[in-house]
Order: C-alpha cells, then sequence, then structure tokens
C-alpha cells in the first residue's frame, strides 16, 4: 500500500515536472541543431531518462538544471552520430523546408523566409540561438532567460540585440521584408 | 532615422518576424509525458492474479465435467482399458470369430 502510494506520487512529481520544463527542454535542443521533430525527440528521451531516475529512486534537487544538462549532452551525442552516418553534412543540411503540395503562394512564400531565418539562424552561435528560441518560441524576458541559461542579464540583453540586429542587416540584404 | 535603417527591418520588425518563425516551429502541443502510458503496475498484480484464478477454474471445471462424462458412459471407457473385449473390426457381436486356415 505504501509502495503504491509512493510510486503514484513520484509519477504525479514526474508529470508536474515535464508539464513544467518540457518546452524548455524543447526551446534548447531546437536551438542546437534547428530541427523541430529532433528537439522533440532530445526533450523526450531527456524527460524518459529522469522519468527511469526518479524510478529508481534518485533524488535530483535541480530537475530543470538536470534535464538542460542532459539535452545538451543528447544533443552533442546526435551531432557525433550525425557526423558518422552523414560524413561532413552538418545535421541541419538534411533539413528540407517543411510545406505542403499545392500550398497556396502565400504560404510557398513564409515557408521560402522560414527557410532563410534558418539559414541565418544556422551562422550564429548556439548560446544565441538558445536565446533567440526562449525569447521568440517561449516569450522569456531576460531576467528568465539569464536564469535559467546561468549567466548574467546583462549579457542576455547584449547578446539578444547584436544577434537581432545581424539577423535583420542580413534577412534585409536578402531582400527578405516584413511580410509574416 | 535614416534611409538605410528605414529599408532595414526595423525592431518591430525583425521581432515580429522571429516570433512568427518560432511559434511555426514550435509543437502547438505536446505529446504526453514518457513512461507515464503503461498499465499502473500496482493494480496490474491484481488483475494478473484473478486473471490466472479464473484460468485455472476454468480447467478445472473442464477436468471435471470430462471425467464426468466418462462416467456417464462408462462402456468406451472399459473398452479402452481391455483391449481384448474390443470388437474386431466386421466382427458381429455373438458370432464366434472363424479362423481361416
Amino acid at each position: 500500500m505504501k509502495s503504491r502510494v509512493g510510486k503514484n506520487s513520484r509519477r504525479a512529481d514526474f508529470e508536474a515536472i515535464y508539464d513544467r520544463h518540457n518546452r524548455e527542454v524543447w526551446a534548447l535542443a531546437y536551438a542546437r541543431w534547428l530541427n523541430a521533430d529532433l528537439a522533440q525527440d532530445i526533450m523526450q528521451e531527456a524527460m524518459l531518462r529522469l522519468w527511469r531516475q526518479m524510478q529508481e529512486g534518485a533524488k535530483i534537487d535541480n530537475p530543470r538544471a538536470w534535464l538542460l544538462r542532459v539535452a545538451r549532452n543528447l544533443a552533442e551525442d546526435h551531432a557525433k552520430s550525425s557526423f558518422r552516418r552523414n560524413g561532413t553534412q552538418a545535421p541541419q543540411t538534411m533539413n528540407t523546408v517543411r510545406g505542403k503540395d499545392d500550398q497556396p503562394l502565400e504560404g510557398l512564400e513564409r515557408q521560402e523566409t522560414f527557410q532563410q531565418i534558418r539559414e541565418e539562424l544556422n551562422l550564429l552561435a548556439t548560446a544565441d540561438r538558445e536565446i533567440l528560441t526562449l525569447r521568440y518560441a517561449l516569450d522569456y524576458d531576460a531576467t528568465e532567460i539569464a536564469d535559467m541559461l546561468e549567466i548574467n542579464a546583462t549579457a542576455v540583453h547584449m547578446r539578444l540585440s547584436r544577434a537581432r540586429q545581424r539577423l535583420a542587416e542580413r534577412l534585409t540584404a536578402k531582400g527578405i521584408q516584413e511580410t509574416l | 532615422m535614416n534611409t538605410h535603417e528605414d529599408a532595414a527591418l526595423g525592431d518591430n520588425g525583425i521581432d515580429q518576424m522571429l516570433k512568427s518563425y518560432f511559434r511555426h516551429e514550435m509543437p502547438a502541443r505536446f505529446p504526453a509525458a514518457p513512461g507515464t502510458s503503461a498499465p499502473v503496475p500496482t493494480s496490474g498484480s491484481w488483475s494478473l492474479m484473478s486473471s490466472r484464478f479464473i484460468i485455472g477454474a476454468s480447467l478445472v471445471a473442464l477436468m471435471l465435467a470430462y471425467m464426468g462424462l466418462a462416467a456417464f458412459f462408462p462402456t468406451s471407457t472399459s473398452n479402452l482399458l481391455n483391449p481384448n473385449s474390443t470388437p474386431h473390426i466386421g466382427q458381429k457381436t455373438g458370432i464366434p470369430k472363424t479362423v481361416t486356415p
């Protein structure tokens, strides 16, 4: 009876952690490879590992930091395995523009714009992409980003501003207009 | 504000563009938490035991029914136990068996 209560409690705790942090973990994994499906796989794997740890009775003081660390490691492991599979082609170059056949023109233009954005994001440092993803995907402010990435809020402001400016200049140079 | 900045994506422009991009990339819904959709083991042990009990009881009932039917029709059983009493094929009962030289 006691073990049943313990198991149910652990599962409830895990599900609460999952609901609280799944998007953050996804965002971090996405920032590494700019691949939404891969990011989801990495997030699920990180969560699964956490669940196994909890089932074994491991005490994790900071599940968020633990998950982010595991997600980063999984993303790096993917790089190594992808390099073995694909040679010098980086995983993100294997991405195709996500689009459906017979899309209306606006949809195709949108996809093209997104592809251009993805290419420019790929040229930024991973740390900059992490900040951009947290800012624009999750609407985190500088304080929240700084807390999550364990860096200075001033550094977040600076990197965010620099990355935005660079992206704006490069996309303008490519003729990308504000059509979205 | 100079013309070069006017032609470039402004702060609002790049913000909107990036927001649109990242919102498009992020899944609208995330799947359920992994490792928790499996059957709950705590109640599973009870259902496992009860199903085993039911299977065992069914087997016992089948055995009892078989033995009951066997007792109800004793002749076929005794014939099986005594091979000498088994009639030969083609041999009518009561007619002595003839042996051809």
